[in-house]
């Protein structure tokens, strides 16, 4: 293969890991493999779509679901598993011992100045030392990983109780091997007159590193402490639902107790039963009245298509034939309030009444409620030209403010039982 | 942020990632938890933070005769739901061959659950039992449209929340610990000695490690 070939499949490889393992794909791929899979919310459909087209997911059974793929599925497996590969090195008693005879061989090629041997030791050392910080560093982190993924690599609670099991003894056993070092000891190592530095290095580099594993295996500790919490946690949830059902089933007539009659209501049912929350047009308030008067407007508007839609005898559709019944009728209530201003503005002095107007005519009164033709009424009245709305005087009848806003008519807050209407 | 989140607690909205996560989020921070605190205090309601901030409700700071009405509201909502919800968990847990509780975030889909029940003909008595009644009480004779009936009654009683529009996967909201919590209270309220799992991770040896 060419120098140059290879080096483009080089790139191209370089682009699909940099693509698919930046950092919100990275975080989206480990939820699918803890999860069992990532669902499409739309707002990351670009990105799993990247993920498929390089091969890391794939479509799941379910709709809008992605699982990933099977052999990045083993990768990650196997790196999560290393947990199982724990005990390399934990007879740390022996290795300490021959780190020991080791430093001594070390002094003595150093004393006569045999330097193969100086050369030789110095290495055997470096490599005992490095090795125990390595292992048990490693061995630390494979155990934080599976502590942290809550033993994701299993699924059922008696496996991720098992798995805990196992962390929980392994973890026994590394306090035990770490209590074998005692850094007393370590130190005395250097403790002979012209130390040279690279040996001092080295140990340094060990005790730095035995104090950093202990740091690591304490917060691991913490962790497991928090996950047996939880999984105690899980696994009496189940037990307890699980007799709850079955103690449900063989008495079917029982039932919670009326708690809320107790003088001191238990805590668990201190909760509010929630509010309907609404909110109101206050019509003495300008700005309000005429966003509310828009508002009807546009409504109106966005209504008027539906007129012109029917052809009913190409169509023939009943719900076109009630649709247009609807906006007959729709028609007919605002034809009427035209019909009423157009006698108040014709008769001035005479005072006109909303409701006798709407009792009077029955086909009215039998296509809205009167709270409905009041409201409607009134919003008809704010459409009217100013010159038109200065002609008319308008009068609530036993008007008065509720506490209970949206209670009915006009809007706000304005209870009233009739519109007076009279020209000026 | 805030009148939302102030509205959707006054509603009676549990508020925890899966349900409102915006409002979630807004209530986490300390300090405009307190925000809304201060606020609520003003009605005589405050936040109550269920089980260290996996989601928040609104309750009474003190119950008084006049709120008396509306925990019976509450008690009566939740008494009407407790036996079928308990059942159908039960029954999906079963289905599903899960022996985790399902907690808020996990997710149910109707196609796994169709998939446990159809061929097990005491899941399917279960079902038909279930929707017999309550507030799962449908006439739907179709085990996919009975469990879409429940899993829509269980959205719209915020216990599940429906993934998107369409979608028959749903996601557990933290409202569905209540009702582990309710069994817990109820076990000690009322000395049922449920029994809970033993488990060797839970032996002596094991936990003096902590």
């Amino acid at each position: 293969m060419s120098t140059q070939v290879v080096a483009s499949e080089v790139e191209k490889i370089a682009k699909i890991i940099r693509s698919s393992f930046a950092n919100a794909n990275s975080t989206m791929l480990a939820q699918a493999y803890f999860d069992g899979n990532v669902m499409d919310n739309g707002e990351n459909t670009a990105l799993l779509e990247m993920l498929t087209k390089n091969g890391l997911i794939r479509p799941s059974e379910d709709d809008g679901t992605y699982i990933l793929a099977i052999n990045l599925k083993r990768i990650l497996d196997k790196l999560l598993l290393r947990h199982a590969s724990y005990r390399k090195r934990t007879d740390i008693g022996k290795v300490m011992d021959h780190i020991q005879g080791d430093i001594e061989s070390y002094k003595r090629a150093l004393l006569v100045g045999q330097h193969n041997e100086v050369n030789f030791y110095l290495s055997q050392i470096d490599e005992e030392l490095y090795g125990v910080v390595y292992e048990l560093e490693d061995s630390v982190s494979g155990l934080f990983a599976a502590i942290t993924s809550r033993f994701g690599f299993v699924d059922t609670l008696e496996s991720k109780i098992h798995e805990n099991e196992k962390a929980i003894s392994y973890t026994e056993g590394l306090l035990n091997a770490l209590a074998e070092i005692n850094l007393t000891e370590v130190y005395a190592w250097l403790d002979w007159d012209d130390v040279p530095a690279e040996l001092s290095r080295k140990v340094t580099f060990f005790i730095d590193g035995y104090r950093r594993i202990n740091r690591q295996l304490e917060s691991a500790v913490n962790r497991m402490r928090q996950l047996l919490m939880t999984l105690r946690q899980q696994s009496d949830r189940v037990a307890r639902l699980k007799a709850m059902s079955k103690f449900l089933k063989d008495n079917p007539v029982w039932e919670l107790d009326e708690y809320s009659e107790n003088a001191q209501v238990p805590d668990i049912f201190n909760r509010i039963n929630g509010m309907q929350l609404s909110a109101s047009i206050d019509i003495s308030n300008q700005v309000q009245q005429e966003t509310f008067t828009d508002i009807y407007q546009s409504l109106r508007r966005e209504s008027k298509p539906d007129t012109e839609v029917p052809d009913l005898r190409k169509t023939g559709r009943i719900d076109d034939l009630e649709q247009k019944a609807r906006q007959l009728q729709a028609d007919y209530v605002l034809s009427q309030c035209e019909l009423l201003f157009k006698q108040v503005i014709s008769h001035q002095g005479n005072n006109y009444s909303a409701i006798d107007y709407w009792q009077q005519d029955q086909q009215l009164s039998d296509i809205l409620p009167k709270h409905l033709w009041l409201s409607i009424l009134y919003n008809e009245y704010n459409k009217c030209a100013a010159p038109v709305r200065k002609a008319i005087n308008i009068d609530f009848d036993g008007a008065c403010v509720t506490q209970l806003p949206g209670n009915i008519l006009v809007s706000g807050n304005l209870l009233v039982n009739d519109i007076q209407l009279q020209r000026m | 942020m805030f009148q939302h989140t102030i509205e959707l607690l006054l509603q009676g909205h549990t508020i925890c990632q899966v349900s409102q996560p915006d409002a979630y989020r807004y209530l986490s921070e300390a300090s405009l938890l307190e925000k809304v605190n201060d606020y609520l205090r003003l009605i005589n309601r405050k936040v109550k933070i269920i089980e260290e901030g996996l989601a928040f409700v609104a309750c009474y700071c003190t119950i008084e005769e006049e709120n008396r009405a509306d925990i019976r509201l509450q008690l009566k909502n939740v008494r009407d739901i407790f036996r079928p919800l308990v059942n159908f968990l039960d029954l999906a847990m079963t289905a599903l061959v899960h022996d985790c509780a399902m907690r808020a975030g996990d997710t149910i889909r109707l196609s796994e659950l169709l998939r446990g029940i159809e061929n097990e003909p005491t899941l399917k008595q279960q079902l038909s039992l279930l929707t017999n009644k309550g507030v799962f009480k449908t006439t739907r004779s179709d085990i996919a449209e009975q469990l879409n009936f429940i899993l829509k009654k269980l959205d719209e009683h915020g216990y599940v929340q429906r993934i998107d529009t369409g979608s028959t996967i749903y996601q557990i909201t933290a409202k569905m610990n209540y009702i582990h919590e309710l069994i817990d209270f109820i076990n000690d309220s009322e000395s049922l000695k449920l029994e809970t799992q033993d488990s060797p991770i839970f032996d002596d040896a094991q936990s003096e490690m902590f």
